[in-house]
């Protein structure tokens, strides 16, 4: 990974045409400016992630896996009133 | 009334288990309302969030503390706002299940990712949390057997 350090008020190019600058630090958190093509699409990871595992989950759990889920759930007392 | 489910075919359920995802939940932003009914299994009682517009998507959910001892969420203002409340106490959190297949061991939750539900408003929503350890795929089987967390 490269790493690269930069202050508050600086920014740096990625590919020409995208901009991201260090708006502000604060605390653990900072602020990032973008300035990209429209056809460029910004997300955070997290968003994308919780996007896909959503995804597997609508396909998953059903009716053939409940015996085994639900073993696996009183083997581990992962259960209020077993 | 009616609802289509992936599951159980047509089943009856009551106005009170109906909530409104304004804004869907992430991937699905075009399913707007969501029944909330339970299902028991070999004892145990299985929770589903099932869209009234389609049969998919159906979200098996667990509630995070049965599974995360002090699951402490840290929920945006934003995202209170938009269901209503002013306190994440006062409302309902859910994470879904993702369950291989193949593995039900590997079953992992959304521990960072929760369905909030505000019971006076009726509105739901997938917030993102701000705790920055929550993991997005969250395995309690494989935890439990390396000490939990």
């Amino acid at each position: 990974m490269l790493v690269i350090s930069r202050k508050a008020g600086e920014s740096l190019i990625l590919s020409d045409n995208i901009k991201i600058t260090i708006l502000s630090i604060g605390g653990d958190r900072i602020a990032l400016g973008i300035d990209a093509p429209r056809s460029v699409s910004v997300v955070r990871e997290e968003l994308l992630e919780t996007i896909k595992a959503n995804r597997e989950s609508v396909d998953s759990g059903k009716k053939q896996n409940y015996a085994d889920i639900a073993s696996m759930l009183k083997s581990n007392k992962f259960v209020k009133n077993p | 009334m009616e609802i289509n489910t992936r599951d159980f075919g047509v089943i009856e359920v009551e106005e009170d288990a109906l909530f409104d995802f304004p804004e869907g939940v992430y991937g699905f932003e075009e399913d707007t309302c969501f029944a909330l009914f339970c299902k028991t299994f070999d004892d145990i009682p299985f929770l589903y969030l099932q869209s009234v517009q389609n049969e998919i998507p159906c979200f098996l959910v667990f509630e995070p503390e049965d599974f995360y001892p002090n699951y402490a969420p840290m929920v945006s203002k934003e995202d209170l706002a938009a269901c209503g409340a002013e306190r994440a106490e006062d409302l309902v959190f859910l994470v879904i299940a993702n369950v291989p297949d193949d593995s039900v061991e590997q079953m992992s939750l959304n521990i960072k990712s929760p369905i909030i539900l505000n019971p006076k408003t009726r509105i739901g929503r997938q917030v993102i949390l701000q705790n920055n350890d929550y993991l997005i795929r969250y395995q309690p089987f494989l935890q439990k057997s390396k000490g939990g967390p």
